[in-house]
């Protein structure tokens, strides 16, 4: 901290310097003060009748706290010490001086609000009692009895004595006190010209009045008019127009004025004594002082409160919202800016007049009402309703109305505060419209979804029906799949035990008939030898009983290859030559394509041919011709002609039928075998029949499928199909695999190496499916895969095939780098149900997506 | 002389049993006996065989089970099996050939068609 040059810092006790100096400096104003008025000290050197220090000791102690007390003590014991008296005499006035100053400013702190006193009147005239009135007796009794106990105040004088004192310290007091207080409190002077102007005048004026007044300036030989009152108005103006600072200086200076010219002998309290006179005069300023500064105070309060009062008259006028106020009876009384701005009015036109004005008419009753309302002190708060502008137009308001209460709590009328809602009610409008056409949309939705729900929930109740009807029919076909499992178990339990005894029976007769149990004579050898063909004849039986017993389930599953049904034709002749001893057997084979059938099924059919064919021709005449030409479309055809017996036309019909027999029983037949060879062709898809001509022998023609793609992808499928509906199950994945890059492709290669290689991975996927699925090789390049499978196994199957290709291919020479992607698939019935679309489309998902399914 | 064959025959049905050593016997072999599967594979050891007919049809284990432990035992493996059955469809056949039997025979059997078999799977003679 630094004040001037000096540097408070680098002192150890700068507060006592201050203390010091302050203290120094209020007894040293003190004192001057004291000797100044002191001059004026006419009835006893001591007591003046205007002492300014009690004044300046009680703002001291106002301002600086009762600590500053030495001060005041010593500047008071120096003006006495100075003037007259014994030491001890002058402590006891300094003494008196100083405790006048305490109390004083004791009783105002502590019951005129200390230094503000001067704000309030009440205070004002507390501090002029307490102070001024009362604490000042203390000074003056205690100087007066120092001063007649030192022996220098004789009794005679001591009550005059003491009265001086008294009332020059109370006119300190009412003087100077509030002068110093205001002006410390607010030095600043904040004055226009005009300001500056009118103070000179008001000192120049008020001078004038008082001299002419106190100084005899008045042209009249008459000195002593009772004119002071002449001065009031002045003082009154400085306290109406420049508040209490100027009521205090304007005292102070007519104060200053009037003694002078008093104890020069002029004015109005002039008497006998000089002391008498002065004594006057202070009562009379004392008044004024007092009074001057009750009315500056007053004003001062005013001017807050006019001023409390614009301001919320201002926030009125310029509110945005109107603010109406009226009577109970709806009379207005204010029209702010607001209302004009509103309604259009503007104040002068209804001020005075009814609020009805701006009322549309069915609702005046409203506006009854509400006054109503108010005249119960209840208020309405953001009451909307609707009201007329000027224009006549319509408006929308939102009015806050609360009863107007006066300070004895009657309700004197009511203030209304409008807002123009008109276009926030537009908004609402809109918004309302918007949320009703929501509501009316979502009513809309909800009814769709309510509907949806219901078609869902039919749906679901017609998808559980199905799926009821589907497990029932899934268990009528387990039932019947056991059914047929069951007959099938059951023929083929009763072949094996058919078959056990007759083992036994043929072991028994053959260890007989060969002689090993013992020579036994030609005719027992015949018999046996009967016995023997006999048991030939049920062995057979037996087993085709048991084919078809399994055809007639539906358990015959052909295993269809591609064949050359030349090799077939040539290896069944082969395997026939014991049996036809010296019969000729003739083959006659065009060039036919390949078929499409299973090898020991179709072995089987020329078996029985030949045989029957052996059976009914002469042993040595005998002549058996097999031919193999080309039938009709897609078909070839296989002949077994003979020259035997041959069959009655009428016989025809029967030949295929279970357990009949044709012709004279002179040959031995099962009766089965021919209805057996004709369930094994059909299943073929092809046709057998017998030519005949009782004089020439007869002949058996049958036909079977030349292997195509279409035909081979055909069967397939509806063996799947076929298979599907029995195992109660709905979908069937077609995966086509390109082989290409696994094809060897030099031109050195052959045709027949390719489909080897072909074939070789067919087998490779065959042992890596389901037994039940089937492999096929199609156009060279393409392996087609049928299974019964679900949509989700499709991909994982796929997945598994290629790992285990890719493994595969590591054993190969020439594997090929890439090929996971040549898979693709579709899917029965979603992708159709034509097994060549299927195909097609299994094809093309490989192209298509140019990355395949997997 | 040449060597006499040891056949060890399998089949728990009496007179089959007996007829088809006494046929076997006729044809110049030497015939062991069993009546079920835990009996042929003991006898397989006892007996050291040159060839097996086994039945499959056995009481306690069946011939599949008898031929496939048989052939898994290295020391035995070379001994041909011949099954001889009653079951003629081509399921049990092939499941038969996989369990490793050399030959099939179905019951009833021709006699020169097992005899023929038989021939076929024992070493020839001297070789």
């Amino acid at each position: 901290m630094r004040l001037g040059n000096w540097d408070f810092k680098s002192f150890k006790y700068p507060w006592v310097l201050k203390e010091i100096a302050i203290f120094a400096g209020l007894a040293a104003i003190y004192f001057l003060t004291g000797k100044l008025s002191l001059r004026l000290a006419f009835y006893y050197v001591s007591a003046t009748p205007i002492w300014p220090p009690t004044g300046i000791a009680l703002a001291a102690f106002l301002f600086l706290g009762y600590r500053i007390w030495p001060a005041i003590f010593l500047g008071a014991f120096l003006v006495n010490v100075t003037t007259s008296g014994s030491i001890p005499a002058c402590l006891g006035v300094a003494a008196g001086n100083t405790l006048e100053g305490l109390l004083g400013a004791y009783l105002v702190t502590r019951y005129a609000a200390g230094r503000f006193a001067f704000e309030q009147p009440r205070n004002i005239v507390f501090f002029a009692l307490l102070a001024g009135v009362g604490s000042t007796m203390i000074s003056a009794t205690i100087g007066t009895a120092s001063l007649f106990f030192g022996g220098s105040l004789p009794l005679e004088n001591y009550a005059q004595t003491w009265l001086t004192w008294w009332l020059g310290d109370m006119a300190g007091a009412f003087t100077i006190t509030p002068l110093i207080i205001l002006w410390v409190e607010n030095p600043r002077i904040e004055w226009n010209a005009r300001k500056f102007l009118e103070a000179a005048f008001l000192s120049i004026s008020l001078s004038l009045v008082a001299m002419i007044v106190f100084c005899g300036f008045f042209p009249s030989p008459v000195k002593n008019y009772p004119l002071e009152f002449l001065c009031v108005p002045f003082v009154l103006w400085g306290a109406f127009r420049f508040g209490r600072r100027g009521a205090a200086t304007i005292t102070l200076l007519l104060f200053a004025i009037a003694l002078s010219g008093t104890l020069q002998g002029f004015g109005p309290f002039v008497r006998h004594s000089f002391n008498e006179s002065l004594l006057l005069l202070q009562g009379f300023i004392g008044f004024v002082a007092v009074t001057s500064l009750v009315v500056a105070a007053l004003v001062a309060l005013r001017e807050i409160a006019e001023e409390a009062r614009l301001h919320l008259s201002n926030i009125v006028k310029s509110s945005e919202e109107a603010i109406i106020g009226t009577t109970l009876e709806a009379i207005v009384i204010s029209w702010n800016k607001g209302a004009e701005r509103i309604y259009g009015y503007t104040a002068s036109e209804m001020v005075g007049h009814s609020l009805n004005a701006i009322v549309p008419k069915d609702r005046y009753h409203e506006v009854l009402w509400n006054m109503n309302r108010m005249a119960h002190g209840e208020a309405l708060v953001q009451f909307e309703t609707k009201r007329v502008r000027k224009d006549g137009v319509e408006i929308d308001v939102a009015a806050t109305i609360s009863p107007i209460i006066d300070d004895k709590k009657n309700v004197i009328g009511a203030s209304t505060i409008v807002r123009d809602i008109t276009e926030r009610k537009k908004l609402e409008a809109q918004r309302i419209a918007q949320a009703q056409a929501l509501e009316q949309s979502n009513i809309q939705l909800a009814r769709r979804e309510k509907i949806m729900r219901s078609l869902l929930e039919d749906l679901q109740a017609s998808k559980n029906k199905l799926e009821e009807q589907k497990r029932s029919l899934q268990e009528a076909n387990q039932r019947l799949e056991s059914l047929s499992k069951l007959k099938d178990e059951f023929v083929s339990t009763a072949s094996h035990e058919l078959r056990t005894p007759l083992t036994a029976i043929r072991e028994g007769i053959s260890l007989i008939h060969d002689r090993v149990l013992g020579p036994i004579n030609d005719e027992q050898y015949e018999f046996l030898s009967a016995v023997d063909e006999n048991i030939d004849r049920l062995t057979e039986l037996i087993n085709n009983i048991l084919d078809l017993a399994k055809i007639e389930a539906g358990r015959l599953v052909l295993s269809r290859k591609k064949v050359a049904l030349e090799d077939l034709i040539r290896s069944s002749v082969e395997s026939c030559k014991t049996l036809a001893g010296k019969r000729e057997l003739r083959v006659e084979i065009d060039k036919v394509p390949e078929v499409f059938v299973d090898s020991n099924r179709v072995l089987q059919v020329l078996w029985n041919l030949f045989s029957n064919a052996i059976k009914f021709t002469d042993e040595v005449k005998g002549q058996i011709i097999f031919k193999l030409e080309k039938g009709e479309d897609g078909f070839v055809t296989v002949s077994v002609r003979d020259n035997g017996v041959g069959i009655a036309k009428e016989d025809l019909p029967k030949l295929f039928k279970k357990f009949s027999q044709v012709g004279e029983k002179m040959f031995h037949g099962t009766g089965l075998g021919l209805a057996l060879c004709k369930e094994i062709v059909q299943l073929h898809h092809g046709d057998i029949w017998a030519v005949t001509d009782t004089d020439r022998g007869s002949e058996f023609k049958l036909t079977l499928p030349v292997y195509s793609t279409d035909f081979v992808l055909q069967e397939s499928f509806a063996e799947h199909l076929d298979m599907a509906k029995r195992i109660g199950r709905q979908t069937i994945g077609v995966i086509a695999f390109n082989a290409s890059k696994f094809i060897p492709g030099r031109p050195e290669d052959s045709a027949a190496s390719r489909s080897k290689r072909l074939e070789q991975m067919a087998d490779f996927f065959r042992k890596n499916v389901y037994p039940s699925d089937t492999v096929l090789t199609i156009d060279s390049e393409w392996i087609l895969v049928l299974g019964i499978i679900e949509t989700q196994g499709i991909v994982p199957m796929i997945q598994r095939l290629s790992l285990a290709l890719e493994d595969w291919t590591e054993t190969l020479a020439d594997k090929p780098a890439a090929f996971s992607n040549d898979f693709g698939f579709s899917m029965y019935p979603q992708d159709g149900g034509d097994i060549r679309n299927l195909f097609e489309t299994a094809k093309n998902s490989i192209h298509k997506s140019g990355k395949g399914h997997v | 002389m040449s060597k006499k064959y040891k056949i060890l025959l399998v089949d728990d049905e009496p007179g089959i049993l007996k007829m088809v050593t006494k046929r076997l016997e006729f044809e110049g072999y030497d015939v062991a006996c069993a009546v079920d599967g835990e009996e042929a594979l003991k006898k397989i050891k006892t007996e050291d065989p040159d060839l097996i007919i086994l039945d499959i049809m056995l009481p306690k284990m069946d011939g599949y089970e008898v031929c496939r432990r048989f052939k898994e035992d290295s020391s035995h493996r070379k001994v041909p099996v011949i099954l001889f059955t009653a079951m003629v469809q081509q399921k049990n056949k092939q499941m038969g050939f996989q369990c490793g039997a050399d030959a099939y025979v179905c019951k009833p059997f021709r006699t020169h068609e097992l005899l023929g078999k038989i021939k076929e799977l024992l070493p020839k003679e001297g070789g």
